[in-house]
Parts: structure tokens; sequence; C-alpha cells
């Protein structure tokens, strides 16, 4: 059986107890989190969010990329977000590789290169303040306020602020 | 005090009983989930996650561009994850505006253009199933035998597969 045939299991579960189909389309937080796809990060344990609290952008490295701005675009300009909150995390495995060794194995594998980046950084502190620039320079993404990120460690749980 | 420092609490307290510091990196369940980044869609709750167990990769609509092209990629090639789960939902914000309206209303406001599409849809289930063939036209996701579409009732809480 696949992952995906358990998880609609899972799903049935949570749809015979479910009790929250009053919700609205806007975040009650009005907040983002921007975060990495990573599988050891649960967002919703992690910051005690439930349903209906938050939008939640995730990509392979929580980078700022033109997907990511779209996406904070549509979160503040149409959904009346006002915070947004950026989470790397230790162990990332956009640690592992360089943007010219996975452009070089597409390459190399598929015979075509891709015209994006893999987005690759070697200094978690410094990814993080980049990302934050991004969004504080872009013309799209109205409330720049409020934009913090932070440092999740995989292997204690905590969640540490990176200091611009 | 703001949201951001009232979520920052929550991480405290998350810290604080944490006990899963051994994770590896690669996804327990070799899957990547794909999703909108909707507040009232939470993956974890409704398809059973735990920490560890899998991608997770959120933008506005939950739709296919670059950039999640780009995350795909990264977690199949480098973190073995074979099979792909897409899930949209009722009442999205994506169904209210057309990429037009979008463009303009942000010109209105910034005088500037963005370069990128808003990827507004009309169709629910069509969208979906554009979005499987987006996956599997890309030469860059070697694995795509197991690619499935979905969609989240907000009102119901139910899970529908989108038969292709």
């Amino acid at each position: 059986m696949s992952a995906i045939d358990d998880f609609v299991q899972n799903a049935k579960r949570y749809h015979s107890t479910f009790t929250k189909g009053n919700l609205l389309s806007p975040p009650a937080q009005r907040v983002t989190v921007v975060a990495c796809m990573d599988a050891r990060m649960d967002l919703y344990r992690m910051l005690g969010l439930s349903e209906g609290d938050a939008h939640i952008i995730r990509n392979a490295g929580g980078v700022i990329t033109t997907d990511g701005i779209r996406s904070l675009s549509i979160s503040q300009r149409l959904l009346r977000t006002r915070e947004i909150m950026l989470i790397h995390h230790t162990d990332c495995g956009m640690m592992t590789i360089t943007d010219e060794q996975f452009r070089g194995r597409l390459r190399a594998e598929t015979g075509v290169e891709p015209d994006w980046e893999a987005g690759a950084f070697t200094d978690l502190e410094q990814d993080v303040r980049e990302s934050i620039e991004r969004i504080k320079g872009n013309p799209f993404i109205p409330h720049v306020d409020v934009v913090r990120g932070f440092i999740y460690d995989v292997q204690t749980g905590a969640l540490r602020e990176i200091q611009p | 005090m703001s949201v951001t420092d009232e979520l920052l609490e929550n991480a405290q307290s998350y810290a604080a009983a944490f006990d899963k510091g051994d994770l590896p990196l690669p996804p327990g369940k070799p899957i990547a989930v794909v999703a909108c980044m909707d507040a009232r869609l939470n993956p974890y709750g409704l398809l059973g996650l735990s920490e560890g167990d899998a991608h997770v990769i959120r933008n506005a609509g939950g739709v296919i561009t670059a950039d999640e092209i780009r995350s795909l990629s990264i977690s199949q090639r480098l973190l073995g994850t074979q099979e792909i789960m897409l899930i949209h939902h009722t009442d999205c914000g994506m169904l209210t505006f057309t990429d037009d309206e979008f463009r303009a209303q942000v010109l209105a406001d910034t005088g500037v253009k963005p370069e990128w599409a808003a990827e507004a849809f009309a169709d629910l289930e069509q969208d979906v199933r554009q979005s499987i063939e987006r996956i599997k036209a890309s030469p860059f996701i070697p694995r795509k035998d197991s690619v499935r579409g979905f969609v989240y009732d907000v009102q119901t809480g139910a899970l529908r597969e989108v038969k292709p």
C-alpha cells in the first residue's frame, strides 16, 4: 500500500470528527509562516497553530523565490495578513549541495538544464537575513513592518530568532 | 504583543516537551505533499502526519510553478521521495479573481507590474488535473508513477480524489 493510500485512510478519520466547517478564508491570526518543506518541522505543533490561524508557505529551503513573493503578495493583499515569520532549520538538505552541483547533475541525468537555481546555501543565519531583505525590498508585499526570521533546531526542538 | 511573539511562546512549550531529536533528514514515508497555503487546510491533522513523515510544500493555490518543480526535484533526487500528493480545496482564494485583475490591481497600487502570474483558476478539479500534468511534463522530476490529486472540502473536512 502506498503512503497516499495510508493518508487517505487517515483523512477519513479526520473527516469523521471534523467540527471546523465555519472557519473563514482570511487567517484569524493575520500571520504568514514561510518555512522549509523539511519533514521534521510540524509547524502546527511547534507554533501551536490550529486550523484557520495562519497561511503556511513551504518550499525546499524556505527560501524566498518568485513563487514565495507571489504567495506572500496574495496573502497580504487579498487575505489581509500583516506579519511574516521565516523559519529555516539546522541539518537542512540545502546545505549539502551547491547550485552548480545540482545543475550539473540535472544536466547529466536529463540532458536539460533547469531555468531555476536550486537555492542552496552554506550559512543558515545569513540566508535567513537575505530572505528577510528580499521580502523588504519587494514592491509587491505591502506590509513589511513585522518580518522576523528564525532557525529551528531539529535535534533539540528549539526555535531561535535571528537578529537582523 | 504581536502574533509572532505569541507563536514564539508556543514554540518554547514545544521545545520543552520535545523528544524527536533523532529523526533523519529524508522523510520516513517517501512522499511529498503539495498543498495550498490556506489556513483552514492542516495537512498534519488531515493526513495524520507526524514529525519526520513527509515533505510538505505549500503556496498560494497549491499550484505547480517553477518553485514547486525545484522543490519536488530536490525532494526526489536528494531525499528519496517517490510519491506526490496534490491538495487543492474548496472556497479557495484563487477562485475569487483573475490573473489580469490581480496584475492590474498591483500595477495601480505600486506602479509596478509583476513579472509573474497570480495563477488564479476558475475550476478546482481542472486545476488539480492541470497541476498533475505540469509535474508529468517536467524532466526534472524522476518518479511520476504515483502522482495523485485531491480536493479538500473546508466545510465538511472531507478529502476527495480527483480522477485523471
